[in-house]
């Protein structure tokens, strides 16, 4: 777990858990941080910042976080920036947008690499499954794993999913998917080009290579609107 | 960076930021004196004495000195800061100066601010310019509004020129803190820069002078900080300084994986901006960051003009944020960065159905070997 400090967001550490991993270039991160933006320690702080036990380098690239709020009974989504701005210091730009809200959730699901990087470049391996539907329907649906002991990435992409009218879910058989997974990913979809609040999304599970897509209450979508994705990046709890 | 090594005029140590080049110099600083002190009212010009400096004359620059005035009228608080720009130059290699007038004479305090470009005096050459890059600034319910002309940055590797105009602010945001961020402004710009106005309220021969803060792209302006005259529509409110940026002097290591362009063309109007993309060898992890605005394509390629040897041919899954709306849209993206033609070729594919490749990309994805 990332051994954590200090927020300057008003956030106490030991309410956040952190699962990581690393190596000497690499830092993972996966959890969940509830940000409330009517805390006075919210106000006039750039960035939120995360005191953290020495991290593997000093300074990151930038690379992003899936942001969760509510709005109106809507649920939206969008990406904050994360950093790491020195040794033990973590960063994750604010939504200036989602302030009025009150309320959001980061989803750390982030890798982070150092700058400054040479040597002989070993790729990694794209696996593909094929989907099986059990509940609902789907068009073009296509999903991507890369798979280390350690980590793992996690994509899918349909062109259009039809949910189950009984009980509002789609449900699809992964076979040959590792068992030993067990994540949310959140199923993002864009109603339009234009949103003020971000992306819209369904919830689902993966567990045991069956992922299930809950319509959740969500108003039908309008006509237009096909294409669902995801993209996710876990620690595997074998580490 | 580099402290001051002493004074004319009874302030402390001066810690400034630095570039220093051999016919320019940019200095960044922030300090406070006395002018009740013996030794301010003794100096004929204000003279700080520094490690040596690149340069050993420079031109007449500005740097903008500003008093604090503050209290209450009629029961209402009032914020009367003033203050203007004062010349500076350097004098010889190791003397930096700045002109002293009389107007401060009776403060207890003024607070000066070194955001200054010093060029070498006597240089020849052919001058290249810089280009204007626009700010655009980003705030909730858009209640902040900065003039979109005369709001921007000119860019280089080690410091930025900056230039702000106030525009207007929503009714009901008149009273509260403002904070906003400034998108196209280097994120490693951290100051507190001032914001210019003709009228101070309090004083008829200076103009008003308030402190803004920019800070890792945002800027800030409290409320209890913003003077008087501030939203007197008779005068331009703005800020304007040379700022030096929080740079890794670091050196490239021989063979960094890492192809940077800033502006990396795709086509006659499909431009890749601010285009950086470094990869990790292994794990092969691959960082991009950069935007782009283009609209009716699902699918551009992109030829870049440099062709590091050492990228491998990848694919890779980014994720970014769509630019309609308030930018917070979602947007899964494939990269497939090639290496098949001698020129090397990046194509980015829309994934998710938006027909439209106009984004901001922060986002660090797994490179992965290709199929095809």
């Amino acid at each position: 777990m990332l051994s954590i400090t200090a927020t300057n967001f008003g956030v106490n550490p030991s309410n956040i858990q952190i699962k990581e991993y690393h190596e000497q270039n690499l830092l993972v991160l996966e959890g969940d941080i509830s940000v409330d933006t009517t805390a006075a320690e919210y106000a006039g702080i750039r960035p939120m910042k995360l005191t953290v036990a020495d991290l593997p380098f000093a300074k990151s690239r930038v690379s992003n976080a899936l942001v969760t709020a509510a709005s109106e009974g809507v649920n939206y989504c969008t990406l904050a920036k994360v950093w790491i701005a020195d040794k033990n210091t973590i960063c994750i730009g604010k939504i200036i947008p989602y302030k009025s809200l009150g309320s959001y959730t980061i989803h750390l699901n982030t890798m982070l690499i150092p700058v400054n990087n040479a040597g002989q470049v070993a790729l990694n391996t794209m696996k593909t499954y094929v989907p099986q539907f059990n509940k609902g329907t789907g068009d073009a649906v296509e999903v991507y794993t890369v798979e280390t002991p350690h980590w793992m990435m996690f994509v899918l992409k349909a062109s259009n999913l039809v949910f189950d009218s009984d009980d509002q879910t789609v449900e699809i058989q992964l076979p040959g998917f590792p068992s030993d997974i067990s994540i949310n990913p959140p199923i993002i979809y864009n109603e339009n080009l234009w949103s003020n609040l971000g992306s819209k999304r369904y919830p689902a599970t993966l567990r045991n290579g069956i992922l299930t897509i809950s319509k959740d209450g969500a108003a039908d979508e309008p006509a237009n609107v096909g294409t669902k994705f995801t993209r996710m990046i876990v620690i595997r709890d074998n580490n | 960076m580099f402290n001051s090594t002493g004074n004319n005029f009874g302030a402390g140590v001066i810690a400034f930021k630095d570039v220093q080049e051999s016919n320019y110099i940019v200095l960044n600083a922030k300090f406070t004196c006395n002018p009740q002190s013996a030794e301010y009212q003794a100096a004929e010009v204000l003279e700080i004495k520094v490690p040596a400096l690149s340069i050993v004359r420079s031109t007449i620059a500005g740097v903008v000195a500003r008093y604090k005035e503050r209290g209450t009228s009629y029961g209402y608080p009032y914020v009367r800061d003033g203050g203007t720009v004062l010349k500076s130059w350097v004098k010889d290699a190791n003397t930096l100066c700045i002109e002293k007038l009389s107007c401060f004479n009776d403060k207890q305090e003024i607070i000066i601010y070194i955001q200054t470009l010093y060029c070498m005096l006597g240089q020849g050459g052919n001058a290249s310019k810089g280009k204007e890059k626009r700010i655009t600034c980003v705030s909730e319910d858009s209640y902040l509004r900065l003039d979109t002309s005369y709001t921007f940055c000119v860019v280089f590797p080690k410091w930025i020129f900056y230039h702000m105009m106030y525009g207007s602010c929503t009714w009901a945001y008149r009273n509260l803190d403002w904070e906003a961020f400034l998108e196209g402004l280097p994120e490693d710009v951290t100051a507190d820069v001032p914001v210019i106005a003709s009228d101070n309220y309090g004083n008829n021969k200076l103009g008003g002078i308030t402190e803004s803060r920019l800070e890792g792209g945002f800027w800030m302006l409290p409320k209890d900080e913003r003077g008087d005259g501030f939203e007197n529509t008779a005068n331009y409110v703005f800020s304007f300084g040379y700022l030096v940026r929080d740079f890794d002097a670091t050196p490239d290591v021989p063979g960094r994986l890492r192809l940077a362009q800033e502006a990396l063309n795709g086509g006659q109007y499909e431009t890749f901006r601010d285009f950086d993309l470094e990869l990790i060898p292994s794990p092969a992890m691959a960082a991009c960051s950069g935007t782009t605005g283009i609209y009716s394509k699902s699918t551009v390629t992109f030829i870049p003009e440099s062709r590091p040897a050492e990228i491998p041919a990848f694919d890779a899954f980014f994720l970014d944020n769509f630019n309609g709306g308030q930018g917070l849209s979602i947007q899964l993206v494939k990269m497939e960065y090639r290496t098949d033609t001698p020129t090397r070729s990046i194509k980015v594919d829309d994934l998710s159905g938006m027909k439209n490749l106009s984004f901001k990309m922060f986002d660090t994805a797994v490179a992965m070997a290709i199929t095809e």
